[in-house]
């Protein structure tokens, strides 16, 4: 087999994370990049996303998501004019297997298969949602019953309309902005729940897209049934007691002829897997460390494969980090010795504590500036997220941040900056 | 607050949308007019000034699709160039539906002026070129 | 009007293996199907076990059936080219008393002629299944797997190939039976009607009332549903063979286990439950859960992400309720009713069965009319409207094999189904050769296409695109599974909207 690498970093997913992944690694001085995507149109979810407030943090406009992605492409585009950055389209990276010397990957595409070789992959793919099947949706199996996704690009994309009258599971925040779609459309949506007490979306999509409709959302509440043997006839709900169990005397039944689920969604995160990537289990994510390195050293993984994010201006933040970091071990480490190993010779893992679901990165293996991010497990007002040295000592305390609010809908994130190379802690708490 | 106050107000709590910091405002309303007396928590201007147009006078962007002619996809995305009156969105919507556009189109392009009588301009977020095939 | 030799009402399993059988021979055939396409109702919704026989009373039609399908069901499958695996079986008992039913199971699998039975010790199942509990158990080496809706469609083709028709959406609605007058039965649907000199009554669960239409009211069927999960097939390795209990004397069914399918899922259930209506295939809230506990009791290594879908079936049970337990399938010709060919009550073992009972209703029309059979009849997966059968998935070929495919047909180069890697060539072939309408069920049973983790998250979108542009088949006539499951209301846009810009 043909041994020549080809690509110092190849791309996988040409959605926001892809793109400023590709643009990340060509900044830092990486000569040949390959974005590697399934559609046909760069910019992944973002060609459906229709609705405004994209962009608020990275170009201080609210823009819908082909906006967005449009910006970020034309920064490609000088890369590409320069045959930096090759973008191969409605392609599909078969697998994935890290070899001694780089990455084969076969990708294939209408009437070609094919090996590329690069020295670094970053993983970009993104996620997919929780199906019916996932959430165990009880009842029938008619047609009418659609992930909010699945939907938004049926109508915004293939022009295709999905339902006269919807009920919405999951308060998400493609469920809400979906709700909204729907209304404008003529189409009535009947009902928003969510099992939890508090909305899975943003504050704003709650107020912008339910309130501005009198759209009833209904939380702390579960599905009894589907009902409907051919299309979807009505849905039976019932409030959850406070062991979480459906109580069924509050059961209702609601008439409609569409169900749409926003139930979360789970990084695509088969790649990392069967390249042999450890996962983190409360992300769906791979682990990786302070450079957004996985456990395979080389395979780099960034935006929503890596952990869900609520907002896309985080997303190419952290996709650019990751790109440079890519192209920086290609130039430099995979040039010299023809491998990649581990940054540093210490890998310290960060210990997730207290009132936190995840925090990211899971290792840190030199000092240096650090981007964390986590989410909570639940909503709190008034509290506190500190960084300390796992050892217990009176000045354990490295850094501590303050919310007036957060919730688990919306991902913590900020800098720290890691002088030393020690275990360490990240919890939270109310003060 | 004394009891002549909780007579002479409403409070409503409100969740700023200016940007993702999402804080929650607490405006006190005179309970007759109407008018904003208080507005508490606000720790910006933009945060204030979005209450109190959110209020009195709320407005929207309205974002949606267009159909395209002789395109390599069938729709294209929309939005107002400006928020608008939130009485107003279903003036804009039922003009965005009823209008068709021919491809090829570019992001920015103008779509539909004055959409519905409503003050504004509706423009393609999403641009789409000319197809090589012929429609069927 | 064409009177047929024969009419099959009914293209499951039972009816396409019969329609298939009687193809070899010089009779005319049609098969009458309610839905859409074959195997839509309890064919598709099942184990996909292919059962030893140990289960059934020596001599009764279960277990002479059983035990010949079995036989038979790989030459078959290796003939139509359908999914199948000799995967073996452990019965295993947890209690005394399902120790003593053990030694039963054995003397009755002997009788019945099951090959290779023999009861097993702690040492031997662990060989076999490392983990498993329990202390004894049967092993039935050939016990297996198929794909059951593989099964239906290659008998279905096979016979469509030979000559039988087929009319899908129409059901049978009244029989007249022959007299005086006319000497052959008539079948009403709501717009058609059929003559024929024989029918055959595959109704499944609706069997009991097409053999009332003619008559005969002695029987009664009592659905009994079961639900099912279907797990990721992350879990492909965790299990070697089938695991079951022992069941009770007076159990519905098997109990509950864990089996693999030949597509490299494991499925957990199912459960028991008399229902009223025969068409209610919901999954119910308390059921679900008993089989999540029983899964991670049995397979440990589960987690809850594993856990992609639930369905139900339902059995077409004789035995009432009270009753509980097995009743004989009833493989009749009728004397009162001259011509007219009962298959009641054909539950589980029912797909194992199929080809055997198949056998019985050439023997049982061979006595009614004189049969020949043919020498041109089409062996093998037969080429259906000009496309042939894709032998291999391109999921199961190795990189070399997949370059020469792509380069042979470019459409192999274009994934529809991510999860399950489908491809364009496999989605078109599978869509021409649809016998009756084309609905995403039939593609999905057809190709594996949205079976996947992401259940069709992402590739309904696109098979919607094929179907249209490939198919000529709009948006608002795509169907789940025929009339009245339309999948859209139409264009968002309607292409009547006044032009806005000059051009």
């Amino acid at each position: 087999m043909d041994k020549k690498i080809e690509f110092a970093v190849a791309v996988i997913g040409a959605g926001p994370a892809g793109l400023a992944a590709a643009a990340g690694a060509a900044g830092a001085g990486a000569k040949s990049v390959v974005v590697i995507d399934r559609d046909n149109r760069a910019g992944g979810i973002l060609n459906q996303c229709i609705h405004d407030g994209f962009g608020l943090h990275r170009y201080n406009e609210s823009l819908s998501g082909p906006e967005y992605a449009e910006r970020e492409k034309q920064v490609l585009l000088n890369y590409e004019t320069a045959g930096k950055i090759t973008i191969l389209s409605e392609t599909f990276v078969q697998d994935l297997i890290p070899e001694s010397y780089g990455f084969p990957l076969a990708v294939m595409s209408t009437g070609s298969f094919r090996i590329i070789r690069a020295a670094t992959v970053i993983l970009a793919m993104g996620c997919r949602e929780r199906t019916a099947g996932a959430i165990s949706l009880p009842g029938t199996r008619p047609a009418g019953i659609l992930t909010a996704g699945t939907a938004q690009r049926l109508m915004n994309i293939q022009n295709i309309n999905v339902g006269r009258r919807a009920v919405i599971i999951g308060s998400g925040d493609i469920g809400l902005i979906m709700a909204r779609r729907l209304t404008l459309e003529g189409a009535e949506v009947a009902a928003v729940t969510d099992i939890q007490p508090y909305p899975g979306g943003l504050d704003r999509n709650v107020r912008q897209c339910l309130h501005d409709f009198n759209i009833p959302l209904l939380l702390s509440t579960g599905v009894v049934k589907v009902h409907g043997n051919k299309r979807v006839e009505g849905i039976t709900v019932a409030q959850l007691d406070s062991k979480n169990r459906l109580n069924l005397q509050t059961s209702t039944y609601i008439p409609c002829d569409t169900i749409l689920l926003s139930v979360g969604l789970i990084p695509e995160h088969e790649l990392a897997r069967s390249a042999g990537a450890a996962l983190d289990p409360a992300t769906q994510g791979p682990v990786v460390d302070q450079h957004l390195m996985t456990t395979v050293p080389g395979l780099f993984a960034c935006g929503n494969v890596l952990q869900v994010h609520d907002l896309v201006d985080f997303v190419s933040e952290e996709a650019e980090y990751a790109g440079a970091c890519a192209a920086e071990m290609a130039l430099n480490q995979f040039r010299s010795t023809g491998r990649v190993i581990q940054s540093g010779n210490t890998i310290l893992p960060i210990k997730v504590g207290s009132n936190l679901r995840y925090v990211l990165p899971h290792t840190i293996s030199k000092p240096g500036r650090v981007t964390l991010s986590m989410r909570v497990t639940a909503p709190e007002i008034n509290f506190r997220v500190c960084v300390a040295r796992l050892e217990k000592s009176d000045n354990r305390i490295l850094l501590t941040k303050t919310f007036t609010r957060v919730s688990p809908s919306e991902m913590l994130r900020f800098a720290f900056n890691c002088d030393t190379v020690e275990p360490l802690e990240v919890y939270g708490e109310s003060f | 607050m004394n009891l002549s106050d909780q007579e002479k107000h409403i409070v409503e709590e409100l969740t700023c949308i200016v940007c993702p910091k999402s804080c929650v405002l607490r405006v006190e309303k005179d309970k007759i007019s109407g008018a904003i007396t208080a507005i508490h928590n606000a720790n910006c201007q933009r945060g204030t000034a979005w209450v109190t147009q959110e209020l009195l006078h709320p407005t929207r962007s309205v974002c949606s699709s267009v159909l395209v002619e002789n395109g390599t996809e069938p729709l294209t995305g929309v939005r107002t160039n400006q928020p608008v009156s939130r009485d107003d969105v279903f003036k804009v919507m039922e003009a965005i539906k009823s209008c068709r556009i021919s491809a090829p189109i570019a992001i920015g392009e103008i779509v539909l002026e004055n959409p519905g009588g409503v003050p504004c301009r509706v423009i393609a977020t999403r641009s789409v070129d000319l197809t090589l095939f012929a429609a069927d | 009007m064409k009177i047929y030799d024969a009419v099959i009402v009914g293209a499951g399993v039972i009816g396409c293996a019969a329609a298939r059988t009687l193809a070899q021979t010089n009779l005319s055939i049609l098969v009458i199907e309610k839905e859409p396409d074959t195997g839509f109702g309890i064919s598709s919704k099942n184990s996909g076990v292919v059962h030893s026989g140990i289960h059934y009373t020596p001599g009764t039609n279960r277990a002479v059936c059983n035990v010949r399908g079995n036989q038979m069901m790989e030459d078959l499958c290796s003939e139509l080219c359908v999914p199948f695996k000799r995967t073996g079986k452990i019965t295993v008992a947890f209690t005394e008393e399902q120790t003593q039913s053990l030694t039963k199971l054995l003397e009755q699998g002997k009788a019945n002629g099951v090959p290779g039975i023999r009861l097993i010790d702690r040492e031997k199942m662990e060989k076999l299944q490392p983990g498993i509990v329990g202390t004894t158990a049967i092993y039935t080496p050939s016990t297996g797997i198929v794909s059951p809706y593989e099964l239906t469609i290659a008998l279905a083709e096979s016979a469509y190939a030979n000559g039988v028709e087929f009319k899908f959406n129409h059901t049978v609605r009244s029989i007249d039976i022959p007299d005086r007058q006319k000497k052959y039965f008539l079948l009403h649907t709501e717009t058609n009607t059929f003559s024929a000199k024989v029918i055959i009554n595959a109704a499944g669960l609706g069997s009991a009332d097409i053999a009332r239409m003619a008559g005969i009211d002695e029987y009664t069927l009592y659905p009994c549903r079961g639900e099912y999960y279907v797990l990721d097939k992350r879990l492909k390795e965790a299990l070697n063979l089938l695991i079951y209990p022992v069941p009770g004397a007076h159990d519905s069914g098997l109990g509950i286990h864990l089996t693999n399918t030949v597509d490299g899922n494991i499925l957990i259930g199912p459960s028991n439950e008399y229902i009223i209506d025969d068409e209610d295939t919901a999954t119910t809230i308390d059921i679900m859960e008993t089989l999540r506990e029983e899964g991670h009791h049995l397979l440990p290594s589960l987690s809850s992400t594993d856990f992609i879908r639930s369905f139900a079936g339902i059995r077409p049970k004789l035995a009432p309720p009270e009753e509980g337990g097995f009743r004989d399938f009833v493989i009749e010709s009728r004397r009162d009713v001259r011509g007219f060919i009962n298959l009641i009550g054909i539950e589980s073992p029912g797909l194992t069965a199929s080809p055997a009972i198949a056998e019985q209703v050439k023997e049982l029309v061979g006595q009614l009319l004189p049969l020949r059979d043919r020498k041109d009849f089409i062996q093998g997966r037969p080429v259906i409207h000009n496309t042939p059968f894709l032998k291999k998935r391109f999921s199961d070929c190795s990189h070399d094999e997949k370059k020469t495919l792509i380069s042979q047909n470019p459409d192999y180069g274009s994934i529809v189904c991510r999860c399950e890697e489908i491809t364009l060539a496999e989605i078109k072939t599978a869509a021409a050769r649809t016998i009756g309408p084309v609905t995403f069920a039939g593609i999905k049973y057809r190709t594996r296409a949205m079976m996947g983790r992401c259940q069709g998250g992402f590739c309904l979108q696109r098979l919607t695109e094929i179907l249209r542009e490939s198919f000529g088949i709009t948006v608002d006539t795509q169907t789940l599974k025929g009339p009245g499951t339309e999948l859209f209301t139409g264009p968002l846009r309607p292409s009547s909207c006044p032009l806005g810009k000059e051009s």
